[in-house]
């Protein structure tokens, strides 16, 4: 009971995921792909309540105990204050709610991932050295495409975006398409041990 | 003399990292602020994605699916700016649905920023009649194979709350496949990946894609082999398609910027690689 | 000034910028105003999430199919005939009857989604297997798909290439074809057939490649034109009429709406109302601002009516709000497209010049508005009217007080009028006369710039040598920057001057990196597959698949720099929009470092 029918529950899914698309042609198909795709969606929706749950519960427990109080709080204000602004005004455009997200929202995440670019700087110098024939491959092609980017390397030489064309088309393209090649295979095995039940670590401990 | 000079490598070597991090700031800030208009040449992949719209006929129904967030602003807003502006003035209609949550809002400013444009004002363009936001849904994969059977069910109402059955064009808009051309606007996962694999080939697309520089270099194959029609990687993509639109925008006024950056960062590389040598042929 | 300042829009810029400058503040060193903007971004994100969640998934997906809203309600029943017209927008629905509509399956759903909370329970935490088993089992069959069919064929496929170099020769001639404009495809098509078989035969390919070689681009090149050209391409002279038409019904009859279909949009553009309790007729004077009324119009022009007695039946109901006659009226609404309808019905020799269109109604002057921007938007249509039919727009315009657009019509039509027929070719360089002259002066910025990109889009074989360097430069281009975004793909007409010799290089470039391709996939996937020692043979192979990956990692890290770096341009530009505000927010943030590290010291 506690495993079996899990199991059950992924082979049906993932066995008619499967057979979906060579049962495309009868009629009954159509509404059955709908209403499981659109229950996915649904039940999808729910992790994202156990999400806000482990976020609360993790937040108030160090509050309780007095660590990061200040932030910790702010924390739980921000999040309080954009559920309020959105259940009593709604998220449409020219909403408080939305207001909020374009000048907090988007300006802190934004900036949170713009930090690595000052040490990507960093790690350029003090990281990437070309120790062997293998790191100064990656290097030199780093540096050509870096250069056929730009404005300017295009000013220093007008063929330097070909280069970068020729890098990333015959290189990158047989480099990257080889490790597709291979995630896929992968992809196909993991899929079928899930669906058959030789992989179950889903379903946790005991 | 010598030893002086590599004990002054030494130290080199072991600069405080936050000077680094100034100079980076100065090599962005300063092209920002000094303006220098650099001439560049768009890419052949963002061509194509150019030319896949300008073929479309006048009327036809273009699926946008811009799945990022405003961790991938600066490259992508730019971008789907000048696409709405694009698809408006080129007459088709535009269907746009997200799969990341911190999308929507973005997308009406793009929306909003292009109507107000004054070459799209005079078309007197009207919500839900010559485009429509859905708005968001989680679900990954789902998603894009609910769509492909249905959009109707899988985006009920639209972001704004109106009722599909409500919306004129979704009424010739029932199915991924009803659109001619699908573009994807990608910050990540989900993403082109997904969209290509799961529904390009499945449902027929024609597709094209802008999506972060990062990605880039993982979905070339995917424009190499057809799968894609064309493809705009990162604020560069964005500016090459700005410069096709003849819609110079914050992409294009950043290459300068970029220009610098990508020059200090080479410039850091091969620094640290002469002062590593020097002194590591000191240690042996 | 002032007002600004203590203005909403003034708060949010600083709250932008200082939001920005506390997460930058980290890299000086971590601090608590860094500590507390990351915590605040986790708050507002996680609301944001919540809220967006509801709106945007849990209640249109769940909650409206368990409880249908009223609207929902009455449609459904309207379209099943249990409720009269009149009574449309006034019937009760209960509660009971919204349960009674609601999808059962959907409870199943609710029950799963239910379940997942259980993960949080340690007695029952068994129980949030069934939803994550139903997630976690689709997922894994989609992944089986998408691996099969999205990534693993198509790309063996595009590796394993055709190593005769013909397909760089067909990419030349998909691509010299692409310079044409469309209507021209069928004229030059024999002409480029004939130069293909040259081609192919001074290549050293036989006669009887060359000609399916021909055969193909031409196939090809049908399909294209009808896709592009669509309707218009019926009108083009020389056009394999039987064929075009035909595939132009497949594709119309892709779009064709079902009679319940129709009947269940236009009450869609009525908010929800059924047609019949509509009053059309008597709304004429009020056309126009009435929403609904203008959205109907749309929706009922943007499908392609199959049943003639239907576009009869409406073409009576809207002939009165349109100002049309009857017939008329009931024609524009048979073509697909609303504003391209007027143009066609316009244009069509069949409309009789004595047909009154009744400029007065506010919907008509919209309908021609929009008409002519249409016109504004894509120059090369006027070709396709008549002079004495522009005349006459022109006048029933300026009568309808339309003076605005009326005026550049007018300039335009004066240059169209010398055009002889085609003239397609002949009617680029007018349109730079006329440009330059007049309408340029009002146009200086972008939409001319825009304009230009247009006409050697559509007039000319190849945009670069369609203008002159002193006529790129009056319209302040740069002909280099020009020539790198059109491209020079020929200069001598519709044959690419690519001499067989060009074509050759070329085939034999594309065949070596079609090899060096398939090297270093198969290099590559040799060296992740097999767990053997790498020695010998081997160890070559390994190495070799080893170096296309360096280089294909290279590739990555230089992007991921790029990217990186534009998200730091992204913010700076931010700040720099407002400098002040930075500058203050800045200050601030540096005044209240300098007293929490001087508070820390002294504790």
């Amino acid at each position: 009971m506690k495993k079996e029918i899990p199991l059950l529950i992924a082979f049906l899914l993932g066995t008619w995921m499967i057979l979906e698309n060579f049962l495309s042609g009868f009629s009954w198909v159509g509404p059955m792909k709908e209403s499981i795709t659109n229950g996915g969606i649904v039940i999808m929706a729910f992790t994202y309540v156990l999400g806000i749950y482990s976020i609360v519960s993790v937040n108030v427990a160090r509050i309780r105990r007095g660590q990061d109080v200040v932030p910790k709080v702010a924390l739980l204000a921000a999040l309080a204050l954009m559920v309020a602004l959105g259940f009593w005004r709604g998220h449409e455009e020219g909403t408080p709610f939305n207001w909020l997200y374009l000048n907090l929202y988007v300006p802190l995440q934004a900036t949170m991932f713009s930090l690595l670019a000052f040490y990507i700087a960093s790690a350029a110098f003090r990281a990437f050295r070309a120790r062997s024939l293998e790191a100064t491959l990656l290097l030199v092609c780093a540096i050509l495409v870096m250069v056929g980017r730009i404005p300017v390397g295009e000013k220093l030489w007008s063929a330097f975006p070909q280069v970068s064309d020729w890098i990333m088309n015959i290189p990158n393209l047989a480099g990257k398409r080889a490790i597709m090649i291979g995630a896929a295979l992968g992809a196909i095995s993991t899929g079928l041990r899930v669906i058959l039940g030789l992989e179950r670590s889903y379903l946790g401990g005991e | 003399m010598k030893a002086l000079l590599l004990r002054a490598l030494g130290r080199f070597l072991a600069l405080d990292r936050r000077w680094i991090f100034l100079l980076m700031a100065l090599c962005i800030v300063t092209p920002l602020i000094l303006p220098i208009g650099l001439p560049f040449t768009p890419d052949p992949a963002v061509r194509n994605l150019h030319r896949a719209i300008e073929d479309l006929p006048e009327g036809s129904v273009v699926l946008v699916s811009c799945d990022y967030d405003p961790g991938s602003k600066p490259e992508l807003q730019p971008f789907t700016e000048a696409l709405f502006r694009h698809l408006f003035r080129r007459k088709l209609k535009v269907v746009v649905s997200c799969l990341w949550a911190g999308a929507p809002p973005l997308v009406n400013q793009a929306i909003a920023q292009a109507l107000e444009a004054e070459d799209i004002r005079p078309l007197g363009l009207k919500d839900k009649v010559d485009y429509v936001n859905l708005g968001y849904k989680d679900g990954r994969q789902l998603v894009m194979l609910g769509m492909g059977e249905n959009i109707h069910s899988t985006f009920p109402k639209s972001n704004d709350g109106t009722p599909v059955s409500q919306i004129p064009l979704m009424q010739r808009m029932r199915k991924l496949g009803d659109s001619q051309l699908f573009v994807n606007v990608s910050g990540g996962s989900p993403g082109t990946k997904e969209w290509v694999e799961t529904a390009q080939g499945r449902f027929g697309l024609r597709m094209v894609a802008a999506c972060t520089a990062v990605m880039a270099p993982d979905n070339i194959p995917y424009y190499e082999a057809g799968q894609l029609l064309g493809l705009a990687g990162g604020m560069k993509g964005s500016a090459d398609y700005e410069q096709l639109v003849g819609l110079p925008g914050s992409a294009t006024r950043g290459m300068a910027a970029q220009s610098f950056g990508h020059l200090l960062i080479i410039a850091f590389i091969a620094l640290g690689n002469v002062a590593f040598f020097m002194t590591r042929g000191r240690k042996r | 000034m002032l007002d600004w300042l203590f203005s909403v829009e003034a708060l949010g810029a600083f709250l932008t910028c200082f939001a920005t400058l506390m997460i930058f503040s980290f890299l000086y060193r971590d601090n608590p105003f860094y500590k507390f903007a990351e915590h605040v971004f986790v708050g507002v994100s996680t609301g944001y999430g919540i809220v967006l969640m509801w709106f945007q998934i849990l209640r249109p997906n769940l909650l409206d199919r368990l409880v249908p809203p009223v609207d929902a309600v009455r449609q459904q029943l309207f379209r099943a005939g249990e409720l009269a017209p009149e009574a449309y927008a006034t019937a009760p629905i209960s509660m009971g009857q919204r349960l009674a509509h609601g999808q059962f399956i959907y409870y199943v759903f609710l029950t799963l989604g239910v379940l997942m909370l259980f993960k949080i329970s340690r007695k029952f935490h068994w129980l949030s297997r069934w939803p994550l088993a139903y997630v976690i089992g689709a997922f894994a069959g989609i992944q089986i798909i998408q691996a099969a069919q999205g990534a693993l064929v198509p790309q063996l496929e595009a590796t394993m290439k055709d190593f005769s170099g013909r397909e760089t020769l067909a990419t030349w001639m998909a691509d010299s074809c692409r310079a044409l404009p469309a209507a021209e495809l069928p004229t030059r098509r024999a002409e480029q057939a004939g130069w293909i078989a040259d081609w192919m035969k001074a290549l050293g390919a036989d006669s009887v490649q060359a000609l399916r070689a021909g055969e193909a681009w031409q196939t090809e090149q049908e399909g294209r034109l009808n896709d592009v050209a669509g309707l218009s391409s019926l009108e083009e002279p020389g056009a394999d009429l039987p064929a075009a038409f035909k595939r132009m019904r497949q594709e119309q009859a892709r779009v064709v709406a079902r009679d319940a279909d129709f009947e269940a949009l236009l009450c869609a553009a009525a908010g929800g109302r059924p047609l019949d309790s509509l009053r059309l007729d008597g709304d004429a004077a009020a056309w126009g601002t009435a929403p609904w009324q203008d959205a109907l119009l749309l929706a009922a022009t943007t499908v392609w009516l199959e049943s003639p007695a239907t576009r009869q039946a409406l073409g009576q109901r809207f002939a009165p709000g349109l100002g049309l006659p009857t017939p008329i009226a009931a024609e524009a609404l048979a073509y697909p497209e609303g504003h391209v309808s007027l143009v066609q019905l316009l244009k069509a020799e069949a409309f009789p010049q004595s047909a009154k269109l009744d400029w007065s109604l506010p919907g008509t002057r919209k309908l021609a508005d929009s008409l002519l921007s249409d016109v504004n938007a894509r120059p090369e249509r006027l070709a396709e009217w008549k002079p004495a039919q522009l005349e006459d727009l022109l006048k029933r315009l300026k009568t309808a007080g339309i003076t605005g657009s009326a005026a550049a019509l007018d300039a335009r039509l004066r240059v169209f009028e010398t055009l002889p027929e085609p003239g397609r070719t002949q009617a680029r360089g007018e349109f730079l006369a006329f440009w330059k002259e007049g309408v340029t002066r009002e146009l200086r910025d972008l939409r001319q710039t825009w304009l230009l990109h247009t006409i050697a889009l559509h007039t000319a074989p190849d945009p670069l040598s369609s203008f002159s360097r002193e006529e790129l430069k009056a319209f302040g281009q740069d002909p280099a920057a020009w020539a790198s975004t059109h491209g020079a793909l020929d200069t001598n007409g519709a044959r690419p001057a690519v001499s067989v010799a060009k074509v050759r290089t070329g085939m034999a470039v594309e065949i070596l990196s079609n090899l060096l391709v398939l090297v270093g996939v198969c290099a590559g996937i040799f060296y992740f597959f097999f767990s053997k020692k790498h020695t010998g043979a081997l160890g070559v192979v390994s190495k070799v698949g080893i170096a296309f990956l360096m280089m294909s990692f290279g590739a990555s890290f230089g992007y991921t720099v790029m990217g990186r770096i534009s998200l730091a341009i992204g913010r700076f530009q931010d700040l720099l929009a407002w400098p002040w505000m930075a500058g203050t927010a800045l200050i601030v943030l540096v005044v209240a470092l300098a007293v929490e590290s001087r508070r820390a010291r002294q504790s």
